[in-house]
């Protein structure tokens, strides 16, 4: 189980449907079509997966920082206003 | 208090956690134990890092038995006979993997563990400058040391990721060796690793995309290796971009442009060997300290921008040596630990490219010097001048000698047989400014390759 650290220091188990919700959110705002949001935040949660394999504990400033990283390669307009807007956590 | 808290706690569960075991963060963790420090240290992989388990020991393993077997070869020479020469692959391999498990020896977990030192197995991630988390544990530290060390770089190649690839971490645990091979880059790796595949019978190609070989070596040091891959039957391309790879696990396309034309090369193995990325994902945001992609920034004192966190060998960049790894976590055990602080440094690093012939060099390069306005004076001996080169049949080589005006050494590039061990002569000179008469005027032994820097010595005016 994967746990996130906020900043007020309390953990919470890793959800990944908020991070889809998100990111699936910053692309319609964007105006990407909805199947194309729908990849986007698939792709971009499967990145994270990734790179959250070897890791137990990350804080949620990690969670944004890297899934800004992976969503700006598939659109950057979705990914700066993801970066600049506190959707999740 | 929460863990994001950039305040100091009041207490610790280490006086140093060292997160990295390899050449720079097991030195550190022996010299910090040895202060009476109560020490971590974090490794996700196999103790004793990229060197004695992927690069440095396994390469010089391979090479030495290149070097055996390409004497047998050229026995000739000498007026012997020898005949059914071969190899066997899995005695290679497996004399390899005993030389690299009696080089871990020393790194092994008791070694640790007895002076002291916890070894904590798993990935590290800072959650604060203070705090990081390993498996399920969390652990805090008065002072931290980053020596993750770096990866091999991959460059964007299109369809690389789908043909597939080595690194020089799967080329040093081969079980078998390929028959044709085209290697990326032409750094210190393609070097060794060139001829490791052609003594052992694979038809090699290396691709560069500079103008010579070991392109941050003077450009004579670049050609001889060169001329000597060629020589034993490799195939370089100069200047020549990798353009596109195509094909499957067996059988691969490298396409590459040259001179403005388009060049393709079948072959059944790629080796990416175009240089390496530090290793900086672990939460180093949570931190605050300044890095980049190029590695993490340090002071001379291989302190980050964190008072509190030092870093040592490649994740910072730069030279990616072992023995640079293993002096900047000397400098940095000690600057944690004592007041008056040791520096790092840089002008005399020695740089050693491994083969036949070996390559050295330390200090100044002649091309830093022409871009920088400096003045200075080189000298030249070429090695077929001294009286070892007879004997050994090797006549190709040469020192070449850079220093001031005034005659203080400041830089040497060594082409010869055993030029690593001829390098910390002009290694210790550089480091002290000692001037090129003085090492002129030191008695060199008959005959040793040696005698070919007391010759270029004598060539540097002295005022």
């Amino acid at each position: 189980m994967k746990h996130i650290v906020k900043r007020s220091g309390r953990t919470e188990a890793y959800d990944e449907r908020k991070l889809y919700a998100s990111i699936y959110a910053a692309c319609l705002a964007v105006r990407e079509p909805v199947g194309a949001a729908e990849l986007v935040a698939e792709r971009v949660c499967a990145d994270m997966q990734d790179w959250l394999k070897p890791k137990s504990e990350v804080s949620s400033t990690d969670i944004r920082t890297h899934a800004t990283k992976y969503l700006k390669q598939l659109n950057e307009h979705a990914a700066f206003l993801y970066a600049h807007h506190r959707i999740m956590w | 208090m929460s863990i994001y808290s950039t305040k100091k706690p009041n207490t610790f569960d280490f006086d140093l956690l060292i997160i990295g075991s390899g050449a720079g963060g097991g030195v550190a963790a022996h010299l910090a134990a040895g202060y009476g420090k109560k020490v971590g240290l974090v490794e996700a992989d196999v103790l004793g890092g990229d060197c004695p388990n992927y690069s440095c020991i396994p390469t010089k393993s391979l090479l030495s038995a290149a070097n055996a077997l390409d004497s047998m070869k050229s026995a000739s020479k000498h007026g012997l006979r020898a005949s059914n020469i071969s190899y066997n692959a899995s005695s290679l391999t497996s004399w390899r993997d005993s030389v690299i498990a009696a080089a871990n020896g020393s790194q092994n977990q008791n070694a640790f563990t007895s002076e002291g030192i916890k070894v904590i197995r798993g990935n590290a991630h800072f959650l604060s400058p203070w705090v990081i988390s390993v498996g399920n544990h969390r652990y805090s530290a008065r002072k931290f040391l980053l020596a993750t060390g770096s990866s091999p770089a991959i460059p964007a190649i299109e369809g690389l990721q789908e043909a597939g690839y080595i690194t020089y971490k799967e080329a040093g645990a081969l079980k078998a060796f390929p028959k044709s091979i085209v290697i990326i880059g032409g750094g210190g790796t393609a070097y060794e690793y060139s001829q490791i595949f052609s003594a052992f019978g694979a038809r090699v190609h290396v691709i560069e995309r500079h103008t010579h070989l070991l392109h941050n070596e003077d450009s004579e040091v670049g050609d001889l290796a060169e001329a000597s891959l060629q020589a034993s039957g490799v195939r370089v391309h100069l200047g020549a971009k990798v353009v596109k790879v195509s094909g499957d696990k067996k059988h691969k396309i490298v396409a590459f442009e040259q001179n403005g034309q388009e060049h393709r090369i079948a072959c059944d193995t790629i080796m990416v060997a175009s240089g390496k990325k530090p290793n900086i994902d672990f939460g180093l945001e949570n931190t605050g300290i300044k890095f980049s992609n190029l590695g993490v920034r340090v002071n001379s004192s291989m302190q980050t921008t964190k008072k509190h966190i030092f870093a040592a060998g490649d994740i910072i960049g730069g030279d990616q040596f072992a023995h640079v790894a293993t002096q900047h976590a000397r400098v940095a055990a000690h600057n944690m630990f004592h007041s008056k602080k040791a520096r790092f440094n840089t002008h005399a690093i020695p740089r050693i490219f491994y083969g036949m012939p070996e390559i050295a060099s330390v200090g100044k390069t002649e091309h830093v010097l022409k871009m920088t306005n400096v003045s200075y004076q080189t000298a030249i001996a070429p090695i077929g001048i001294i009286g070892r080169s007879g004997p050994a049949n090797y006549n190709s080589g040469f020192v070449k000698l850079i220093a001031t005006h005034s005659g203080v050494l400041i830089g040497a590039s060594i082409v010869a047989p055993h030029a690593g061990e001829m390098l910390q002569e002009l290694t210790f000179a550089i480091g002290r400014g000692v001037r090129a008469c003085d090492v002129a005027e030191t008695i060199h032994p008959f005959p040793t390759w040696s005698e070919a820097i007391r010759i270029a010595a004598t060539r540097i005016r002295c005022d």
